[in-house]
């Protein structure tokens, strides 16, 4: 009996476990098409700033753009949770909106300022904020360990030497 | 001082980046990637209208086709492709470790201009990218189950099995 107890535990382990992995290789699969698409964007976006027209201003086509592009593909989902979901949700989703901008304006105008030696590896350390915020406010959601904390700093220390090299 | 407003500026793009994942993911619990998406984007585009009409009236007045379809290319690689993924990206693997993996962008971009513009490949971003892969591989072989996970299996077990 203990020995069928015990498979089972391992069977309910073994299935957490199945679940977690593919959840999680999901989403290391998506954010690396993520940083493909940022990456290659990017090649774009320097050539209209540094010969076309200002940083702020291609940014905010560009995000007028996006939000065409996507409502064209994905209206229906946004009509079905607007029915659906809570209106406390909306909160952290028009909040996250607000920052992400925040991070794009204020990225372009510390460039202005500063060399890029300088704002890259600023900017650069965003993962490290995440990692703080994630752990100070969902912790229930997102549970933040000393490997992600070291892989984190190794990242950003890498982006530093590929962005100044 | 136009040097330490720059550091100010920087660390507050830093903040409104590292804030977007945490945000996303606590958002997500009721809304779907795609709508966060589009609501991010909505909100983004209105506020850096407003900073664009009041920094860079000439440039908007001015902006060419050449430019406006350059910009169409970054915006369905950035947004369709980058940032609806990003999401889905804090959605499973979670905010702290998503963001983390989407920080190797710029060394894309490296390697987009090495492949496409001939730009010449030294040594530090030999050794950046050799530490970008290190740091990766931290990320991606960190536990499997957390402890949430584990004392939830360990209640279940007791709950259903409460003589054991």
């Amino acid at each position: 009996m203990s020995n069928l107890l015990g498979g089972w535990r391992i069977n309910l382990l073994q299935t957490k476990l199945l679940a977690r992995v593919e959840r999680r290789w999901i989403g290391f699969a998506a954010a690396i098409i993520s940083a493909f698409g940022y990456g290659a964007g990017a090649i774009a976006s320097k050539h209209v700033v540094t010969h076309m027209t200002g940083p702020i201003t291609a940014t905010a086509f560009s995000l007028l753009f996006g939000a065409i592009l996507v409502f064209g593909l994905f209206y229906r989902d946004l009509k079905s949770d607007l029915k659906t979901a809570p209106r406390k949700a909306w909160i952290p989703v028009s909040l996250a909106g607000i920052s992400a901008s925040i991070g794009v304006t204020f990225w372009f105008l510390s460039m202005v300022k500063l060399p890029l030696v300088v704002s890259a590896p600023l900017v650069g350390a965003y993962p490290l904020v995440s990692i703080i915020l994630a752990w100070l406010f969902i912790r229930r959601l997102d549970r933040v360990t000393w490997r992600t904390i070291a892989g984190a700093i190794v990242v950003i220390a890498g982006i530093t030497l590929v962005t100044t090299g | 001082m136009n040097y330490f407003d720059g550091v100010i500026l920087a660390i507050i793009s830093t903040f409104g980046f590292g804030a977007t994942a945490v945000l996303a993911q606590s958002g997500m619990q009721h809304v779907k990637p795609t709508s966060l998406t589009l609501i991010s984007l909505i909100v983004g585009a209105l506020i850096v209208f407003v900073a664009a009409f009041i920094l860079e009236l000439d440039h908007i007045s001015s902006i060419s086709i050449i430019a406006l379809l350059f910009i169409l290319v970054n915006a369905v690689l950035s947004y369709p492709v980058g940032r609806l993924f990003n999401f889905i990206g804090v959605k499973y693997a979670g905010a702290s470790r998503a963001s983390s993996v989407i920080g190797i962008a710029p060394l894309i971009t490296t390697g987009f201009a090495v492949w496409l513009t001939d730009e010449k490949l030294t040594m530090t971003i030999l050794a950046g990218t050799f530490l970008i892969l290190i740091g990766i591989i931290l990320i991606l072989t960190d536990n499997l189950l957390t402890q949430s996970d584990r004392n939830s299996t360990n209640k279940r077990q007791i709950d259903e099995f409460p003589n054991e």
